[in-house]
């Protein structure tokens, strides 16, 4: 249970940071006063439930669906460098995401749920065009996996800069977002974005026995008892509903879905059934804090939260391989 | 009684043929041995039988069904494999892996019991590693390995044991031990055992019957001393090979 325990304290604290901390700092005594409503109509309690609390809870679940689904593709892949990116499921559900922004939905509600169904397909699309690809003979190899992952998302994002290019207004905002700006939506983004990951997730969860015994390859796998034709579709749907939903509310944001799930392995073992709903709530702490510096990096501007990601994990991340590597994790 | 039965089984690999026409029972409470030079099919025929490969012709029947039409998990609980170069994920404990041999009977939220991990422990002391029970898979050895892979087998409880060559990585006390353990299980609980096994005297000692493999074909099937001669195996193994009579024991001693 102290995996757990510990991982909860990390995550209360990074809420707490992230309802606290921006443009405007709400001193504990006040957040308190606001998160149980005594002062309503206060300028706090309008920035802490107008905007905190909604971008808040945003992070939280982006950073949970993002190294959910990174540690699911690690573990379908039996690959490391496996995460919702570099596999190409990102860059394709951001191409769905930016052709259904083109559209114009109105941003409410059901406006916000077409981006996510549109950049599902596209993200669905994506890592079977990838995994198509990189077969040959009826195994795929990690290195054919991760080049045709390259490929295939180069095209995506091209295609993605083309229409930003090509358009203005509208797009404008996409540009940002794309940059993993989290400011569209508020709470109908939180409302459209928790049914998504809620399926997701849980199908994820519920699979992780399978992603264990997939560890030791189809053949074993079938062997041992597995159906690892529906086991690996269910995952492989499960990861990229839930990739596609994160990309859609906040854009690309890199590394957390790679650096979660190790780390979550690092410390607490190769179990998927530990490592699973670790890395959901480790993902969720971590890119609140990531969120969090963001803030306060330049304020009062704010960074896009997909730099900060990009520009502490990756030197953490080679870290991290190296510990793994002399601890024969992989 | 036969419990597994194999009826004009031909495997093929693309245009390659790998197992051609094999025919034959593998009965209760018996240990049969597959011999046979490298590259005879052996592995073929295993994986087969697993319902890993699909044949190109001919079924395997499993207490009268196609195995190819049985779900994994009724599979799993008939027949346990021990695989040739097995994919080993460094980063279990030999418990965990065991323990994947319980996956048959899991529920579907994929829970153990106490009694499953009391099963792992137990098939761990049969093949003497239990003291590497909390231990990393990637830390052990070959042949530690292997008898980690031996007791996940043992934990399926199945009534068919299909070893895909489980004595490579072992020194002679464990290549002895575990083929002692493996008659022990055919003799005194009525497992039905199929081994794969390069080495002939002990293939000539443990199995009650020895499949010879060639070219994919089954030349002879029988008791050791009728398959084991030395015009079959100097003919199939291409080098002139004596059969003579064992000193002490009643079985044939293989001699270059």
């Amino acid at each position: 249970m102290r995996p757990y325990a510990l991982t909860l304290l990390l995550l209360c604290l990074a809420l707490l940071l992230s309802a606290a901390i921006g443009s405007v700092f709400i001193p504990p005594a006040d957040l308190w006063a606001a998160l149980s409503g005594q002062d309503a109509g206060g300028a706090f309690h309008t920035i802490l439930w107008d905007i905190r609390l909604p971008r808040t809870l945003l992070i939280a679940l982006v950073g949970a669906a993002l190294a959910g689904s990174g540690a699911a593709y690690q573990g379908l892949f039996r690959n490391p460098l496996a995460d919702p990116y570099l596999i190409g499921v990102a860059s394709g559900a951001g191409l769905g995401a930016v052709l259904a922004m083109s559209v114009r939905w109105p941003y409410d509600f059901w406006g916000l749920l077409a981006v996510p169904l549109a950049a599902f397909g596209a993200g669905l699309l994506t890592v079977t065009l990838v995994y198509t690809f990189a077969q040959s003979g009826g195994s795929v190899p990690t290195t054919n996996l991760i080049l045709s992952g390259v490929a295939v998302s180069s095209f995506a994002t091209a295609l993605t800069s083309f229409l930003m290019l090509r358009s203005s207004g509208e797009m404008r905002r996409a540009l940002g977002w794309l940059l993993g700006g989290v400011s569209l939506g508020g709470w109908n983004a939180v409302w459209a974005l928790i049914p998504f990951l809620l399926v997701g997730l849980t199908t994820l969860i519920l699979n992780s026995h399978a992603l264990n015994l997939l560890q030791f390859g189809d053949e074993q796998a079938a062997q041992l008892g597995l159906n690892t034709r529906r086991a690996k579709l269910m995952i492989i749907v499960a990861a990229s509903l839930v990739t596609a939903a994160a990309v859609s509310f906040a854009g690309i944001i890199g590394f957390v879905g790679l650096i979660v799930p190790h780390i979550t392995r690092f410390w607490w073992g190769a179990d998927y059934r530990r490592v699973l709903p670790l890395s959901i709530l480790g993902g969720a702490a971590i890119l609140l804090l990531a969120d969090v510096l963001s803030r306060i990096i330049i304020a009062p501007q704010e960074l896009p939260l997909g730099i900060v990601t990009a520009l502490a994990g990756a030197p953490f991340f080679v870290w991290v391989l190296r510990r793994a590597k002399i601890g024969g994790l992989w | 009684m036969v419990i597994l039965q194999v009826e004009n089984l031909s495997v093929r690999y693309q245009q390659r043929a790998a197992v051609s026409d094999v025919t034959f029972g593998l009965r209760r409470g018996e240990v049969l041995a597959l011999v046979g030079p490298n590259g005879s099919g052996k592995s073929s025929l295993v994986r087969a039988i697993s319902g890993a490969l699909s044949p190109f012709s001919g079924r395997v029947l499993l207490a009268g069904q196609d195995v190819q039409r049985l779900r994994p998990a009724q599979r799993a609980r008939q027949m346990a494999v021990v695989p040739q170069n097995a994919l080993i994920p460094p980063a279990f404990t030999a418990l965990e892996t065991v323990l994947f041999g319980r996956t048959p009977y899991l529920n579907f939220l994929g829970q153990l019991s106490a009694s499953d991990e009391q099963i792992a422990r137990d098939s761990l002391a049969r093949v003497e590693a239990l003291t590497l029970a909390e231990r990393r898979m990637g830390e052990l050895s070959g042949g530690e390995q292997q008898r980690v892979l031996l007791a996940r087998a043992l934990a399926q409880q199945t009534p068919i044991l299909l070893l895909d060559e489980p004595t490579t990585h072992l020194d002679l006390k464990h290549q002895v031990n575990l083929l002692t353990l493996t008659r022990g299980l055919a003799r005194r609980d009525g497992l039905a055992v199929l081994i794969v096994l390069h080495d002939l005297n002990l293939a000539a000692q443990y199995a009650d019957r020895i499949a010879l493999l060639d070219e994919g074909r089954l030349l002879a099937l029988g008791a050791p001393t009728s398959v084991l001669t030395s015009e079959m195996l100097s003919a199939v193994y291409d080098v002139p090979l004596s059969v003579l009579a064992h000193p002490t024991q009643n079985h044939p001693l293989i001699a270059a």
